[in-house]
């Protein structure tokens, strides 16, 4: 399904697709593209994103009621359902819509960055026990179950409160919800919206990792691009070591989105929307559906906060118990943490004029510029820290958000690597055996539950992650601060 | 697309993985739709640990509604990931024992998950509408339903 539409290329790291394209399925449903659509990408990763259909799916957002400027796709942009992955749409308060799909799944799948005063020397002989150690502390895996058994009401908090939850019963620091996008407790969230289903899938999950990409990882710090910020984020020197969680609101997100889709089904009917693809089922944004969509992904994305914040507080113990110091004396602090799976009400300057947009990012990352007032006062001179995670194998990346990504791409950027084999195609290619050696052979250690999820996850089952944040610095919508390079791993 | 494989072959029926990048997509055949209802489910097992080496044990009846038969199949698996999220089954055997258009009774046969027994596999997390089809033969020519896992 290559895309064989019109392409205009407007500079040397975006394309155009023009809002005159209109395809067959658009015809069908008598449906027009309202604005243009952007995808980030240089002359060679064009290519790559051509071959499949996300193009197709990044134009057929920009049909959806209310959208604002362009339908934008990250370089990273693979072909995901309705919406693609690494897209950003931001849809007018009033006459636009809110679509789970704009979202994914997993609400607020997303990456918190803890560095340390460690280096490698420090940590080189312990690697294996500290992976071992998070390895046993933190449940991953399919049917892994959370240490913590919720009760129904506790997971009203969890769903209301988020991290602050997770906090006040003695996960991790007040501070860490100063570095937490929205401090990690999104206003708004009600959790009587949430399914019955939903917060049971939740209430045993709560302090999981999970499977799949998801992950936990000792790094080190390869390259630092920019020194005065990085020294701002707490990072100074090479070799310094970080740890970097990659997770989300586990099967309590996917169950507010699978409830969420069927309402959006009848409700797409109720308002007349056509829907061209059943993926893009959204609702009117001032509707009630909307509204109780909008509360009950809030909910989903405050557990996330919450998971991702017990996580830090089982890896603070993992290194205190392996290297015998407390996490203050170790520096284990919190750079960041964001969502790359989120749609937020956020007030924008566009064509002159202050607009409340729902911007739905899926597989995309906020990336706001300096002076910007959701950004912790400490990060206020250079803007908030935009956390990359990279394969098992290469690198992630911490950049920084920018002036230009608040005009261009609704202040976003890229999340990530994004898949070039198909699980099934990893698995023939890569023998689990082959993949922990190869791995082992670059220094690093692996730590996961299931041989399936080592192979599908091989580095070579994903795109050069580089070149996606290249692009991203290149077109000025995040800049390079530094690289880091896994020296231990757990997978689930 | 293309590429597609064999996969298994329990509940009276068989079905093949169709090549997906980020998730695992699959097309699921029966003598009725709603035996292709069935295997879907357990090529759903198969992807998230073993489906062959689960035990019978014990046997669940539910009931699941929608809107029509995409939200009937797209529900009937969400409700299995739901049973085994929750209460840790996991299940080998599916038999669909009413099928209407808005609403279906299920029977699964199968046990608690054992990380000893049961291969810990991929996390299916939800059932997408995406590139959802499904045919009914009507006894004449083979049924099938396609569905989208994200894992």
């Amino acid at each position: 399904m290559a895309w064989k539409g019109p392409i205009d290329k407007l500079d040397a790291n975006r394309f155009q697709i023009p809002a005159s394209y209109q395809s067959q399925t658009m015809k069908q449903h008598g449906v027009r593209m309202s604005v243009p659509a952007v995808i980030y990408a240089d002359d060679r990763m064009l290519q790559a994103i051509i071959r499949d259909d996300s193009p197709e799916q990044v134009a057929n957002v920009a049909t959806l009621p209310g959208i604002v400027g362009r339908s934008i796709a990250m370089p990273d942009i693979h072909h995901g359902y309705g919406f693609a992955i690494g897209g950003v749409a931001a849809f007018d308060s009033q006459s636009g819509i809110i679509s789970p799909g704009g979202v994914g799944y997993d609400i607020n799948c997303g990456v918190r960055l803890l560095r340390t005063d460690l280096t490698v020397p420090d940590v080189k002989k312990h690697i294996e026990k500290l992976v071992n150690t998070m390895f046993s502390n933190i449940p991953c895996g399919v049917g892994s179950e959370g240490k913590v058994h919720l009760s129904p009401a506790d997971m009203n908090r969890v769903l209301e409160d988020g991290a602050r939850w997770a906090v006040e019963n003695g996960y991790g620091w007040a501070e860490d919800l100063t570095f937490t996008e929205e401090s990690g407790s999104i206003e708004g969230a009600e959790a009587n919206v949430v399914s019955d289903a939903a917060r049971k899938r939740g209430s045993r999950q709560l302090g999981t990792l999970g499977a799949g990409n998801h992950f936990l990882e000792i790094q080190r710090v390869e390259e630092i691009y920019d020194t005065v910020v990085a020294e701002a984020f707490g990072i100074t020197a090479v070799d310094q070591i970080t740890v970097m969680i990659h997770t989300g609101s586990r099967g309590c997100g996917h169950q507010i989105c699978t409830d969420y889709l069927e309402l959006m089904r009848r409700a797409n009917k109720k308002y007349n929307i056509p829907l061209i693809d059943r993926e893009l089922s959204c609702a009117p944004a001032t509707s009630p559906e909307g509204q109780q969509y909008f509360t009950a992904m809030k909910c989903g994305a405050n557990f996330a906060w919450a998971n991702r914040q017990m996580i830090t507080h089982w890896v603070r113990e993992s290194f205190e118990s392996v290297l015998g110091q407390s996490s203050q004396s170790m520096g284990l602090r919190q750079i960041y943490d964001i969502a790359h799976n989120i749609a937020k009400l956020e007030e924008h300057e566009f064509e002159g004029k202050n607009r409340w947009l729902y911007v739905h990012r899926k597989g995309a990352t906020r990336s706001f510029g300096p002076g910007h007032k959701d950004i912790p006062e400490r990060y206020h001179g250079v803007g908030q820290p935009v956390l990359i995670p990279g394969d098992m194998g290469t690198a992630s990346y911490l950049l920084v958000g920018t002036e230009q990504a608040m005009r261009d791409t609704f202040g976003s950027s890229c999340h990530g690597a994004g898949r070039s084999l198909s699980r099934h195609a990893a698995r023939k290619q890569h023998p689990p055996g082959k993949v922990f050696s190869d791995l082992e052979r670059k220094g690093i250690y692996l730590q996961a539950k299931s041989r399936k999820v080592i192979s599908e996850e091989a580095p070579e089952a994903y795109k050069n992650i580089d070149e996606v944040v290249e692009i991203s610095d290149r077109a000025g919508i995040a800049r390079k601060v530094a690289r880091m390079k896994p020296l231990g791993v757990v997978k689930g | 697309m293309g590429n597609n494989k064999q996969g298994g072959n329990r509940s009276q029926g068989h079905y093949e993985f169709i090549e997906h990048t980020a998730d695992i997509a699959i097309k699921a055949y029966g003598d009725s739709l709603e035996q292709a209802f069935a295997v879907a489910a357990s090529a759903m097992f198969d992807i998230m640990t073993d489906g062959a080496a689960v035990v019978s044990e014990e046997s669940i009846d539910f009931d699941t509604e929608s809107v029509d038969r995409e939200g009937l199949l797209v529900g009937f698996l969400s409700d299995l990931i739901v049973l085994h999220e929750v209460q840790g089954y996991v299940f080998g055997e599916f038999e669909i024992t009413f099928f209407g258009e808005n609403r279906l009774r299920a029977r699964c046969r199968g046990e608690m998950f054992d990380e000893s027994r049961h291969a810990s596999g991929l996390h299916v997390k939800g059932v997408s509408y995406h590139m959802l089809e499904m045919f009914d033969g009507a006894g004449e020519k083979p049924s099938f339903v396609q569905v989208l896992f994200d894992v």
